[in-house]
């Protein structure tokens, strides 16, 4: 694959798939600067996966796929990714605000899902996007039950929660 | 409130975003760190090869030039330089191999999540054994060289073991500071790995949030460096045998055709007489059994060498003249042969001149004679 098909593949992805990075960058650290920082290094694993990616699975899955893992060793990370973040923030300002009014629940939403570790995590975010259990089951890489049995708990936490809160 | 209804938040995200993202400086930001990501990886690969062949074109090249210097034999201090060179060959070769075995083993594992924890706590898992066996891999192939180097260079057992404490030293301070980074940096790193995992395939439990301990990896600092120092000392030891065995340390200064007994590498240690004594100024000689009175060196008059060796040595001037001579007269400004001409006196006060080899043997036998 040449690198103006990479170019144009990337592009192609970036726009479709979007909504998808913002919320694994949101869901995964609460600083812009931070969510700024992570969707570069989201982008820049995509960039590198294209070559890679043979269409054996959704494009979509793919995505979530590169997104969720580049998030999850995110944390590890942290610091570091944050003191670049901090030498490159003069020129970069990646995220715009929008005129939509701040939803506080959905900040609420975001700030409980960012409680929970990387894993359920990526379960809940996956789950809320609309995904099978089958579909989640591939992109994490356990089985079916694993994922059935796991959502059901962290659905009731974050039930429970959202009524203690009285969201 | 239900999971349902907290989707219907979630849901709003999509419909009314609040935030977008400016495509034209993210791109430039992408492409700006995909060229840095590239720069990276082509100078991590540099470094690990492109070093280590220099360093071995370095050491082939000083080990071939000594085979020059000695006429064609290969001296202990030409092994010397091969091994080195052999050790660095052996070190980028192991480095790369591990690497490659270890990018066969990531690419079997799955494109999923999962996957790609047990990629990563792989990855962690080499890095951490290459730290921890540093000494093994990379420190010890490199020392028989360097303790031999040191041996044949030596001028005597002070210095032998003086330099080789020294590298004793910095290679136990090199393996230190790899084992504390592999404990203090890695092992956490790949623990945390090793409990997202447990977190991913548990089936519901609560994972205790005390990250467990995976295998351990990291053999204890202390007997990882002690293990490690043992091993040295006993090629220390070796080294030790060679330097006692050739005590004029080095052998690439053998008389040899070719070669001169001064160059760029030092001054040989040679003489063209057996043994020298004096008789007030006068010095005598002894050429096999008998002992004659050197008239001249070269056509240098005996006397004004051992002035010259007075006014540079001082007190040592008689020694040096004995055990020293191609230094003496390479600092008078003459550059001797292996073969010099000796002006000798006769028992009916003429002179004779005598063309005479000077031979690591017969200045062995006058450093053995002890000239104060």
């Amino acid at each position: 694959m040449d690198e103006c098909e990479q170019g144009s593949r990337f592009r192609e992805w970036h726009r479709r798939h979007r909504g998808i990075i913002l919320r694994i960058a949101r869901a995964n650290a609460s600083l812009i600067p931070d969510q700024e920082d992570l969707i570069q290094e989201i982008l820049l694993q995509l960039w590198h996966s294209i070559p890679n990616f043979e269409g054996k699975c959704k494009e979509s899955s793919w995505v979530y796929r590169v997104a969720l893992n580049t998030a999850i060793t995110y944390g590890r990370r942290e610091k570091r990714l944050r003191e670049r973040t901090l030498m490159m923030a003069s020129d970069l300002h990646i995220l715009k605000e929008t005129s939509q009014p701040r939803n506080e629940k959905l900040e609420w939403l975001y700030e409980q899902i960012r409680g929970f570790d990387p894993i359920n995590r990526s379960l809940l975010l996956l789950h809320l996007d609309g995904l099978s259990y089958q579909e989640i089951a591939e992109i994490l890489g356990i089985s079916e039950k694993n994922v059935g049995v796991k959502l059901s708990r962290l659905r009731q936490i974050l039930t429970q929660k959202a009524n203690d809160d009285e969201l | 409130m239900n999971f349902e209804d907290l989707k219907v938040i979630w849901d709003t995200e999509n419909e009314r975003p609040a935030f977008t993202l400016d495509e034209e400086a993210l791109s430039r930001a992408v492409v700006r760190r995909a060229e840095k990501f590239r720069r990276q990886i082509f100078w991590r690969d540099w470094r690990e090869i492109g070093v280590a062949l220099i360093l071995v074109v370095v050491f082939l090249w000083q080990g071939i030039t000594s085979i020059g210097k000695a006429g064609g034999e290969v001296t202990l201090l030409g092994w010397s330089h091969f091994i080195t060179a052999l050790a660095c060959a052996f070190v980028a070769g192991f480095i790369r191999i591990s690497v490659q075995r270890q990018k066969a083993r990531e690419a079997s594992h799955a494109d999923s999540i999962e996957g790609n924890l047990k990629k990563l706590s792989s990855h962690l898992s080499l890095q951490i054994r290459l730290l921890n066996s540093v000494g093994w891999w990379y420190l010890l192939p490199l020392l028989p060289g360097g303790i031999l180097f040191i041996a044949v260079t030596s001028e005597d057992g002070a210095e032998f073991w003086g330099r080789s404490l020294f590298v004793l030293l910095l290679f136990g301070g090199i393996l230190w500071l790899n084992l504390w980074v592999a404990g203090r940096h890695l092992l956490p790193q790949l623990q945390e790995v090793a409990w997202l995992l447990a977190t991913l395939e548990n089936h519901g439990e609560q994972v205790a949030s005390a990250v467990p301990s995976p295998r351990p990896e990291t053999e204890s600092t202390v007997r990882g460096i002690s293990r490690f120092l043992l091993v040295a000392l006993i090629l220390t030891g070796i080294g030790w045998f060679v330097f006692l065995v050739l005590p004029d340390g080095d052998a690439s200064l053998e008389p040899a055709v070719g070669s001169r007994p001064v160059s760029e590498s030092g001054y040989a240690k040679v003489a063209p007489f057996s043994g020298v004594r004096w008789e007030g100024d006068q010095v005598i000689v002894r050429l096999g059994k008998d002992w004659r009175r050197l008239v001249s060196i070269d056509g240098i008059p005996t006397d004004r060498i051992m002035a010259f060796a007075r006014e540079e040595f001082g007190d040592r001037a008689r020694k040096r003249f004995g055990e020293d001579l191609p230094e003496l007269l390479a600092k008078m400004g003459h550059d001797p042969a292996w073969e010099v001409m000796l002006e000798l006196a006769t028992g009916d006060g003429t002179t004779e001149s005598l063309k005479t080899k000077m031979t690591k043997q017969n200045r062995d036998l006058v450093r053995d004679q002890g000239i104060e």
